[in-house]
């Protein structure tokens, strides 16, 4: 089983490292806690479920191309 | 008379497309598949081969005996030209092919179609980069070949480090339009992983060097999720995974060239470094499989067809335009080409443009991920076209399917770490995978369906999609049941 992570790694030279989001002990900890898994393990199948049931077409119809909209700037980002 | 539908391919794209037109048609039509390799091969674990925690053999499969089972006629064999016209002396289409099994290699044979899927893949484009690439400095995982070949290398690092050796692994691309950014994603965070659980991380250097503006690009412009009560891109969640990992990163590069044990970047800012490794896993550009057309009197049209990147052209809006001119609508959504009877499906289709953000330094070198088209969309499209024949051959007079990379979702499970109990993966469902900001606005993406997170449930179902993919890939019982 591999060892905790090597949070002991220099970071003298990680300003990079310093300046990042990291996750809390809780955090990881749930990461690979069973029962909480177990859960997420459900519901991330039922939430790709939902994806790949959006992604077929039923219809054996096709709908027209949406048209071009002209205005670039009517683009918000 | 039936009628031949010829695939070219017999990858995620080809081999889904060949499977549902047999399913669906009729026995008096024919499919026929054109692929110069025999096997399937599973590629997304691959990566788990690139480690050493699979064998080639759990990865690959024979095709041809799956396709003797199923009714499918298959010559080992790579496309050369296509003749959607076909020539004065044979009239009606067809498609030169030259065969790569041993006992006719390098022979031509002239198939006729009466439809035809081109599903030929990416050209693992290693020559865009000197130096790079198997046979040269450089590792892949592209092929369960390569991805055995970086397992040895591996293999042969941890021993100098258990002798005392540090060294330096560099992973990501090797090219500054490349794209499969999740793949050097899940190979950097599974290597490091594995350098844990072989007790020498300590002894170990690991960065991750990409062309990406930002980590979390992934070549589809990044995305956003709803986490903690904000809204958050993927570059914070990708960081956040590497800083705990220990494993550093360079962004905004174009590796220009590669010698033994050093790379030599560009980067944006049009500074010229050298990163410096003793084994580097690098990915390629991508380019189309070198296709040929001709018209009826022999006259040259590949440029009719495929795209300076030797990909196919279909129903997308390839008007050449500023990014901020870039709609959705721009994406092909029936895959067929100016030739009513040719398709292209997965990775072989020309994308319009690129989902990031272009970029080129100040020497003019394009910096800029290609857009991902592998896995679930590359499926989904080849369903699409399969149905689309299917209803043609009917009697419909267009395309009766839509798969727009704009219009679709995607859900993809990255592997972290391979162990049934300690192993994590990060699951992502993105829609649509193109970004639509007329539909949405503020992050071109429905943050309701968007999602992501990190933990062994994921690892988990990337087991379960191993084992259900290769059990759908071998068209064992059931397997149109699964989805793609």
């Amino acid at each position: 089983m591999p060892p905790s992570l090597p949070m002991n790694l220099p970071r003298g030279r990680d300003e990079q490292w310093l300046s990042v989001t990291k996750p809390t002990a809780t955090t990881r900890f749930f990461r690979t806690f069973l029962p909480w898994q177990l859960l997420r393990f459900v519901i991330i199948n039922l939430k790709m479920m939902r994806i790949i049931s959006m992604g077929h077409h039923p219809k054996h119809a096709v709908a027209p191309a949406p048209k071009r909209a002209l205005d670039p700037a009517s683009r918000s980002s | 008379m039936g009628t031949r539908v010829v695939v070219l391919g017999s990858g995620i794209a080809g081999h889904t497309a060949a499977s549902f037109l047999r399913k669906w048609l009729p026995k008096e039509h024919e499919v026929f598949v054109v692929s110069p390799k025999p096997d399937y091969n599973w590629i997304p674990s691959n990566i788990w081969v690139g480690v050493g925690l699979l064998r080639a053999d759990q990865v690959l499969f024979a095709l041809p005996p799956v396709y003797e089972r199923f009714g499918i006629e298959y010559r080992q064999a790579k496309a050369v030209a296509i003749h959607p016209e076909g020539a004065e002396e044979l009239p009606g289409a067809f498609v030169e092919i030259e065969y790569t099994s041993p006992e006719r290699q390098g022979q031509h044979e002239r198939v006729r179609y009466d439809f035809l899927i081109n599903a030929t893949g990416p050209k693992l484009a290693f020559e865009a980069t000197p130096g790079l690439g198997p046979g040269k400095h450089t590792v892949s995982v592209c092929t369960a070949d390569h991805a055995v070949e970086t397992s040895k290398q591996l293999d042969e690092r941890v021993a100098r480090m258990r002798k005392g050796e540090r060294q330096r692994f560099v992973v990501g691309v090797g090219h500054g339009t490349s794209t499969c950014q999740g793949a050097a994603f899940e190979y950097i965070v599974n290597l490091e992983f594995e350098l844990r659980a072989r007790g020498v991380r300590e002894m170990a250097d690991v960065t991750y060097l990409t062309n990406e503006f930002e980590l979390g690009d992934f070549g589809m412009g990044g995305l956003h999720l709803r986490q903690g009560g904000y809204v958050t891109p993927s570059k914070i969640f990708t960081e956040s995974l590497f800083a705990e990992r220990g494993i550093d990163w360079v962004t905004r590069s174009h590796v220009a060239k590669i010698e033994a044990g050093r790379i030599f970047t560009e980067t944006l800012a049009g500074e010229e470094r050298e990163v410096a490794f003793d084994m580097a896993m690098l990915l390629p550009p991508f380019r189309g499989a070198a296709l040929k057309a001709f018209d009826r009197r022999g006259q040259d049209i590949t440029s009719r067809l495929f795209a300076p990147s030797g990909f196919m052209k279909v129903d997308a809006d390839y008007t050449p335009r500023p990014y901020e001119a870039w709609r959705a609508a721009d994406w092909p959504r029936t895959y067929q080409t100016e030739f009513k009877n040719v398709f292209a499906a997965g990775i072989a289709f020309a994308p319009p443009h690129p989902v990031s953000v272009p970029r080129q330094s100040p020497k003019g070198t394009n910096i800029t991920p290609s857009p991902p088209r592998t896995g679930m969309p590359s499926a989904t499209i080849a369903k699409a076209v399969a149905r689309s024949i299917v209803d043609m051959i009917h009697g419909a007079e267009a395309p009766t399917q839509t798969a727009s990379m704009s219009e679709m979702g995607a859900a993809c499970v990255a592997s972290a770490g391979a162990n049934a109990l300690t192993g994590t993966a990060a699951s992502i469902t993105v829609f649509p995978i193109v970004p639509d900001f007329e539909k949405f606005p503020a992050y071109g993406r429905d943050l309701n369906q968007t999602f992501g997170e990190i933990g062994l449930a994921g690892h988990w179902i990337k087991i379960l999609l191993h084992h259900l993919f290769l059990h759908k890939a071998r068209l064992r019982p059931f397997w149109s049941l699964i989805p793609e």
